[in-house]
């Protein structure tokens, strides 16, 4: 199995971007709660960028935070730590979303009727090509019909896939914690 | 067009791509206007929104003010926020779900069993799969480890209005909305549709608002006060406060402000959103305007008495009506109103222009707006409407007038209208009646229609309207005119009849030593419109004197024939037949008065079986609108001319008399001295089922009830039967002996909760009095009479008691106020069908026979369907 940690830091960094890694690794490191001025102090950047960051992080459910109240001064202190045993969620979470936008898709394809260029290849909806004369906008030659069925089972098969995956992934949690 | 029809109304919950898909505009400014007072785009008052200002012409779609109906605009929350209005919702999810896997908490078998059933029988049984999700809600709520993941579940907790917490062993930790909606969108679409949902149109995470759809303008005007200072709808004032805070939120996280901060504007926001749905929510401080009043918001403008549904759809504002105080009119015509010119004046009815009405319609329009009577409007038949107040020359219009025209003309006598006074408790609260356009500025009744209204003229106020179309018209000239409604559907009796002098009038005019001369007589009928024959005075030497029997009698119709008591028939007076002294028999034979006087019995209103209510009952309600026009009129210039008032000296008695009741007073107070003395000593019999308190309670109270009505006995005796008081008790006019006694000779007990007074101070009930002093001028019993005057202690007592009084019927106003609202709610669509039955919208039958019998109660003879008696009695006639 590849290091969760690693795989952990990728997914970010794909989801969010390099800026963020930094912060995300001094967590993973330190292997505790930190306080954002810790982080800040350990990184030697300004807090400010360090929230921003964690911020980010929180939005995904890479990070999360806990609130105690400071014995002496009474103010609110927030620990932050990673959420690397929510690593599956995050993925799931994010599969349901490519799910949903695949099922768009799908909709929007079987709903509507394509018309291609053979000349540069690029496509038009039915209302795009009626108005345009069923000519291409960029060289003028007719358009012919596009018949979506390859990309509809793609997308099927996509949609069939993913929800598989879902589905295992939600069931796998229950195994796993056995 | 084809014809669509409306099959169903579908309710769900608005998502985010929804609120998106139908904005025009994202909202992110919170400026409205910039210095010149143009509307800033991207605020929310963006022109995009929709057209405000008349002659423009909508960005969006293209129409102008009439036909553009606003657009939606949106603001992207930057955190998301809950929904206060489906909070409960909310909370079931999040108890009913995995905390992990977002499945419901009961096993996979149990789902599949019952989403089957929920599938079968939730379009045919709709409230049974109502009662299923419930019981799947319940169960799955109870789980304590998910059956799927296994995952262990912690308690949620809802702290109103809005926070959630989850108490986990490590501690009580806040839930976001962030992860709530993160929980939410973890539910399988299959396992929200067993929770009672449907996914298609409400998906649980869309209960956490993302986005905000931003109202279109037209619903939320700004309106210009004193021109130039533009005042803004509250509706308003709360979308800018959340774009504010939005924005706000959106740069501190940017740039990277303490967790805390993020936490405040995020509260904030959270405030700002739900106060804009619901100003009113417990626990939360409503959101103020700057003057320190309370916003209108959203839940605001439609619930209650004066919000969208009670008082703009159930009920609305009407145009051609108009309100003013009331009047008494007893020279008007029981089915007249009398109307102020200024509001005739206002008031149109639309006359369309025929050759016969073309010369009345012409002077109308030449009159004008201004001069009574003329008209306000003329539509042209092409449609066009010309106001008259802007016309230079009428004279010019007036002749180009042809028939076609219609005519807006003011209100003239003789014009049906419909009149009413709330509260409207039944059909005859409102009755049509004909204008009589008089001076002054307020409506105008006759007396007699008081009852049904429940009018008097300490101040009130009726509501007059205008039908407008012929049909209308004709509809409220045939069923809702006044004299056809003087027999009340409630019992069948009249509604509508003689009450305090003209009762007093009647029985002045038909009592035995009333003689008139010819032009005593003369005089009283001259108020009456008629012709008659008065035929040979009753008496001829030593003078030609005609009686009040006499008059009356010229009034019957000359088969009437009745007999029966009156109400002076009582007491010292009372005959059970037509051999009778005292006069209180009434006989009518072939339309003559033999015998008897008229009082409440004969002429009353709402006294049935009466002669009145025989009269218009055979012989048509015309009748009863002319008797009443005359008749009772000559009732009433009777008594003007025979003088008719109330006099201390009819509530004074003798020094004889007063002396005769305080020897009974005396006497009473030993037979209580000696009550008391006896349960001292215990030897009080106690009255089965009662305690000895409540025995002695009672003999006390029975001694005191006998010793105030032997006073009002002997005070009564005394009294000269022709004294104004008690003539006007015995008739029914007002009053009653009881009230006499109370005004001559003694008060009497006063009572609270059906007892003698006895609250105050610990001991005793006032200071006055010694402590566990129970005798009765300390338990509220008042020796003296109004006439005397009350002891200050008595006051109190009369105070207290008359206090209970008044919160009785406070208190019981507004509860049969509610109660009958939702009678009438529940019963307003059931109707009787042309077979007899009673059913509802739908057909079903609600009762095989209406009232159970079929007999409608106005058409009957008092409630009962035929009354052998009285038609014995009419046909056969009465054999003395």
């Amino acid at each position: 199995m590849v290091n969760a940690e690693d795989l952990f830091i990728n997914l970010a960094k794909s989801l969010l971007g390099d800026d963020v890694i930094d912060v995300l690794r001094i967590l993973l490191d330190k292997g505790t709660e930190m306080t954002d001025e810790e982080i800040a102090n350990q990184l030697n950047i300004k807090v400010n960028d360090v929230r921003k960051k964690l911020n980010l992080l929180e939005e995904q459910g890479f990070v999360s935070y806990r609130k105690t109240r400071d014995k002496d001064s009474g103010w609110f202190i927030y620990y932050w730590k990673p959420n690397i045993d929510q690593i599956n969620e995050i993925l799931l979470n994010r599969k349901r979303l490519i799910l949903d936008k695949l099922k768009t898709r799908l909709e929007y394809e079987k709903n509507n009727t394509f018309f291609i260029c053979p000349q540069d290849n690029s496509r038009y909806s039915f209302e795009e090509a009626f108005e345009n004369e069923f000519k291409c906008l960029k060289c003028g030659s007719q358009l012919t019909y596009y018949d979506t069925d390859k990309i509809k089972s793609f997308l099927e098969q996509k949609i069939r896939q993913i929800e598989e995956e879902i589905d295992k992934e939600t069931k796998l949690g229950a195994n796993k914690n056995h | 067009m084809s014809e669509k029809n409306i099959k169903g109304i579908k309710f769900g919950i608005l998502s985010p791509d929804e609120i998106r898909k139908m904005s025009v505009t994202a909202i992110i400014t919170p400026d409205v206007y910039d210095e010149d007072g143009t509307p800033i785009e991207g605020s929310v008052m963006d022109p995009r929104l929709g057209v405000i200002e008349p002659g423009q012409k909508c960005p969006t779609c293209g129409n102008t003010l009439g036909n553009c109906p606003g657009h939606f605009g949106h603001i992207e929350l930057v955190r998301p926020v809950i929904h206060v209005g489906l909070v409960k919702h909310i909370y079931e999810f999040l108890k009913a779900t995995c905390r992990r896997c977002g499945r419901v908490k009961i096993s996979e078998d149990e789902i599949e069993k019952y989403s089957r059933i929920y599938n079968a029988i939730k379009k045919r049984w709709p409230s049974a799969a109502r009662r299923l999700t419930e019981y799947v809600k319940k169960t799955a709520m109870k789980a304590q480890v998910c059956p799927h993941c296994n995952e262990k579940q912690y308690k949620i907790k809802l702290e109103k209005p809005y926070n959630f917490y989850e108490e986990r062993k490590e501690g009580v930790a806040k839930l976001t909305p962030s992860d709530i909606r993160e929980r939410l969108e973890k539910i399988p679409d299959s396992d929200v549709e067993i929770l009672g949902y449907d996914p298609t149109t409400s998906r649980p995470e869309w209960m956490i608002l993302t986005v905000l759809p931003v109202p279109p303008i037209t619903i939320r005007p700004s309106i210009m006060i004193e021109s130039g200072i533009r005042a803004e709808d509250d509706l308003t004032h709360k979308l800018v406060d959340i774009v504010r805070i939005n924005e706000r939120l959106k740069e501190s996280i940017d740039a990277g402000a303490p967790q805390l901060i993020i936490e405040d504007l995020w509260d904030l926001l959270q405030y700002h959103v739900a106060t804009y749905f619901d100003n009113e929510i417990p626990g939360l401080p409503p959101s103020k305007h700057r003057s320190g009043r309370p916003l209108r918001t959203l839940a605001q403008r439609l619930k209650g008495k004066e919000g969208r549904f009670r008082g703009n759809l159930s009920g609305k504002r009407v145009d051609f009506s108009s309100r003013t105080v009331i009047s008494p009119d007893p020279n008007i015509s029981i089915d007249e109103v009398g109307v102020p010119e200024i509001i005739a004046k206002t008031l149109t009815v639309p006359e369309r222009i025929t050759p016969w009405n073309i010369e009345k319609l012409r002077q109308f329009v030449i009159n004008g707006p201004d001069k009574w009577p003329g008209a306000n409007y003329v539509i042209r038949p092409d449609g066009r409407r010309i106001d008259l107040r802007y016309v230079k020359d009428r004279k010019e219009l007036a002749s180009t007038l042809a028939p076609g025209y219609i005519i807006e003309r003011h209100l003239i006598d003789g014009d049906i209208v419909l009149f009413n006074r709330q509260p409207s408790l039944h059909r005859i609260s409102m009755m049509a009646h004909r204008v009589r356009v008089l001076k002054g500025l307020t409506f105008r009744l006759n007396l007699l229609v008081c009852p049904p209204y429940n009018a008097d003229f300490d101040g009130d106020e009726m509501n007059l309207h205008v039908p407008q179309s012929e049909e209308a018209i004709a509809e409220a000239k045939e069923i809702m005119l006044v004299h056809k409604n003087i027999i009340t559907p409630r019992y069948g009796g009249p509604i509508i009849g003689a009450a305090q002098d003209y009762i007093s009038g009647a029985y002045l005019l038909t009592v035995k030593t009333t003689l008139l001369t010819k032009e005593e007589a003369q005089q009283i009928l001259g108020v009456a419109d008629v012709k008659i024959d008065l035929g040979e005075p009753a008496i001829l030497a030593p003078r030609e004197y005609y009686t009040g029997k006499q008059v009356i009698s010229a009034f019957l119709p000359k088969d009437f024939n009745f007999h029966g008591q009156a109400n002076v028939s009582s007491g010292p007076r009372l005959c059970k037949n037509e051999d009778c002294p005292h006069d209180s028999y009434v006989v009518i034979k072939n339309g003559i008065l033999l015998e008897g006087v008229f009082d409440k019995k004969a002429i009353g209103n709402q006294q049935p079986e009466s002669i009145l209510h025989w009269l218009i009952k055979e012989y048509s309600d015309e009748y009863g609108k002319w008797l009443m026009d005359n008749l009772f009129r000559v009732f009433i210039r009777f008594v003007e001319l025979q003088g008719f008032t109330m006099r201390l000296e009819d509530v004074s008695l003798g020094d004889d008399v007063k002396k005769e009741i305080y020897n009974e007073i005396d006497r009473a107070k030993v037979e209580v001295d000696n009550l008391i003395q006896k349960y001292k000593n215990g030897e009080l019999e106690p009255i089965p089922g009662r305690t000895l308190e409540e025995s002695l309670e009672n003999y006390i109270l029975d001694t005191l009830d006998k010793l105030r009505s032997t006073a009002g006995d002997i005070a009564s005796k005394y009294l000269d039967p022709f004294n104004f008081a008690y003539v006007m008790a015995r008739t029914g006019a007002r009053g009653s002996v009881l009230n006499i006694t109370q005004m001559a000779a003694m008060l009497g007990q006063q009572s609270v909760r059906g007892e003698r007074i006895k609250r105050g101070y610990m001991t005793r009930t006032l200071p006055h009095f010694k402590p566990y002093d129970i005798s009765p001028e300390a338990r509220g019993f008042i020796y003296s009479s109004f006439r005397t005057g009350l002891k200050p202690t008595e006051l109190f007592f009369h105070a207290a008691g008359g206090r209970e009084g008044l919160v009785d019927t406070a208190v019981r106003t507004s509860q049969s106020g509610y109660m009958q609202r939702r009678l009438i709610n529940a019963l307003s669509d059931l109707r009787a069908e042309y077979d007899g039955t009673v059913r509802s919208l739908y057909g079903e039958v609600v009762q095989v026979a209406y009232g159970d019998d079929g007999v409608f109660p106005m058409y009957s003879a008092h409630g009962k369907t035929v009354d052998v008696n009285r038609i014995f009695e009419r046909v056969v006639g009465w054999k003395a």
